[in-house]
């Protein structure tokens, strides 16, 4: 029997992606949500797990070296990668926005917008047909405005906690974001009975929440 | 500061491993009947741009010559060669072969590599499917004649995704996401995607239901034949099925899969369009399909089909292949004597499932670390009576050497 690997993008989304796959009868011994170990294994299901940065999970599953990945939308918009991007897993949900200082209101024909995905940033900029300075920051960017670096920030929003916390507010949504299966084009092919098996557990799982045992 | 460029030790080997392969491929090419054809590294930029290729200009690297022209390092074979049969007086049906070195920058796609080596064949002044069967024919054996056991041919059709457009009035930039979430498979997002836009439900259906329009051909093709919608995608379907035909005669359909989800460069395929990868490697080694239109933009109109094929990835795929066949047991029990019966039970009750199982009496003394060798996934040792398990129910003995 083939084995069969899984990058997951360490951190929340790996944590919900193994709570998932524990829903649908894939469990791993040797995890637990405090572990430090960044590799997984399931003998029974001749599968294996590996926890990866987030950035670097297109590139494991695209390669080949996993056959399926676990990574958010905003990942695959930033960073296009020539893999099947199979499914929706439905958590992990927040969205794109474009958010400045609390009350302010301008109608600059260009802007300044500060970021961590500078393609969707760009990409958004464009389709609206704005003009746009991309700066692309590392993190913290929320400060950007109010240190005077940029206009506006595009970034990722959930409860939007993080924004109020900094004075900002959103000026407008962008897209909804939410975690997706990705696989390999080739595994999809050469394993594609047990992928599409568990594309299915999942899916079941999410509609009904039932409990669905089944070996992969 | 030569370490950086200059290939040390095993790097030569692999230098002389792809060489072997190349030779290889050139003279199965040759043997068909293709001729050798060299065409020049660097090539004027107009060769390029304004064309309608599979290779974008960023992609390309340029060069700027003595007198401030702008050249191309050649990306592919493929389109000087549709230049020299369009603008040179021989018969417009001729066949070429090559194996020789293309550029690009180096991206996600290559890996990392700005100069690769590629063999290929171009068949062209036919539009029989013979000649396209042919194509297809010399890719299986490009796998095959280097020693590659488990490898697939992906076809598809062009015209049957083009086809179903046809049935829809789309801006360009719905056609673009329909396009790519088709051929990215993105089975969630196209349902909703599908649902915007207005046409007949029968046409959304197809659409809908072609990114899993992909496996065995009579199933593909069954599935296939019901979503039909106008003759363009009947067309596409015929096609296939008489290139099939032509496989069948060379006995080499048991290498071929469908997928009309195939949907690449769309204004440049004219129709078939395949891709050739070995099961246990993760990227494509060969790719092709047929692209009438190319030498028209030069003057000229021949009809070709033709692939290319990345020698350095076929040579990665046979290195990985010889690592893979080593030997790999999932499971070994243990028995003592007494549970001798349920342990040949739990075996073959494991294998019924799939898995690969050895037995060994707990007295032949065999050792955690001989497994280990082995390449053994998990060892189960018996220690009281099991009921008929429905699943592996392993003992209070269980070792799980590192993942194999």
């Amino acid at each position: 029997m083939d084995n069969l690997s899984i990058a997951l993008s360490k951190g929340r989304l790996a944590n919900a992606a193994l709570a998932k796959f524990a829903e649908v009868g894939l469990t791993f011994s040797d995890y637990s949500p405090e572990s430090r170990k960044l590799i997984f294994t399931c003998p029974q299901s001749r599968v294996r797990v590996v926890l990866i940065k987030a950035e670097d999970v297109t590139t494991y599953v695209e390669m080949g070296a996993a056959d399926i990945g676990v990574v958010g939308k905003d990942s695959l918009l930033e960073k296009q990668a020539d893999v099947y991007e199979v499914q929706d897993l439905g958590f992990g949900r927040c969205k794109f926005a474009v958010a400045a200082l609390k009350g302010n209101k301008f109608e600059k024909q260009s802007v300044r917008v500060a970021t961590k995905y500078p393609k969707v940033a760009r990409d958004y900029y464009a389709s609206r047909g704005i003009s746009a300075e991309i700066i692309c920051l590392g993190g913290s960017v929320e400060l950007a405005p109010l240190m005077g670096l940029a206009d506006v920030i595009v970034d990722l929003v959930e409860t939007g906690t993080t924004l109020r916390e900094n004075d900002l507010e959103i000026v407008e949504d962008i897209c909804q974001i939410s975690a997706r299966l990705i696989v390999n084009k080739i595994s999809f092919k050469a394993k594609s009975a047990r992928i599409r098996k568990l594309m299915q557990d999942l899916k079941d799982c999410q509609k009904g929440g039932q409990a669905c045992r089944s070996l992969i | 500061m030569y370490k950086k460029v200059t290939p040390v030790g095993d790097e030569l080997n692999a230098y002389r491993q792809i060489e072997d392969i190349a030779q290889q491929l050139k003279e199965l090419y040759k043997s068909f009947g293709y001729r050798l054809v060299h065409t020049p590294i660097f090539e004027s930029y107009d060769l390029f741009s304004g064309l309608e290729g599979t290779i974008s200009l960023d992609e390309m690297i340029k060069v700027i010559d003595e007198t401030g022209n702008i050249l191309v390092m050649r990306p592919d074979i493929t389109t000087p060669i549709a230049r020299l049969a369009a603008t040179s007086s021989i018969s417009s049906s001729s066949k070429y072969y090559y194996a020789a070195n293309v550029f690009q920058r180096a991206g996600g796609l290559t890996g990392g590599r700005n100069d690769l080596l590629q063999a290929g064949v171009e068949n062209l002044g036919s539009i029989s499917v013979d000649a396209d069967g042919e194509v297809i024919h010399l890719a299986i054996r490009s796998l095959q004649g280097c020693g590659i056991a488990d490898f697939k041919i992906d076809l598809g059709h062009i015209g049957y995704f083009k086809g179903l457009l046809r049935e829809l009035s789309l801006t360009p930039q719905q056609k673009q996401s329909i396009r790519k979430v088709v051929e990215s498979k993105q089975f969630s997002e196209l349902e909703p995607l599908v649902r915007q836009v207005k046409g007949p439900a029968k046409v959304k259906e197809a659409l809908v239901a072609l990114p899993g329009l992909y496996g065995a051909p009579s199933q593909v093709l069954q599935e296939a034949k019901g979503h039909i919608c106008n003759e363009y995608m009947a067309g596409a379907v015929d096609n296939i099925l008489e290139i099939c035909s032509v496989l069948d005669d060379y006995g080499c359909t048991g290498y071929i899969a469908l997928d009309l989800g195939l949907v690449n460069h769309l204004d440049y395929y004219t129709g078939l369009v395949f891709k050739g990868y070995a099961l246990h490697y993760g990227q494509a080694i060969l790719s092709g399909g047929r692209y009438d239109n190319l030498t028209k933009q030069y003057g000229r109109d021949i009809p070709a089909t033709g692939f290319a094929l990345d020698v350095e990835r076929l040579r990665d795929a046979i290195v990985k292949d010889k690592e893979n066949q080593e030997w790999n047991t999932d499971y070994l029990i243990l028995y003592p004597p007494l549970f001798r019966r349920r342990g040949y039970q739990l075996a073959d009750d494991l294998r019924k499932q799939g898995y690969i199982v050895e037995t060994a009496g707990l007295t032949e003394g065999i050792s955690r670390a001989d497994a280990k060798g082995r390449n053994v996934g998990q060892i189960i040792v018996i220690e009281e009576e099991l009921d008929v398990p429905t699943g592996v129910k392993a003992s209070t003995e269980v070792e799980q050497p590192s993942w194999g």
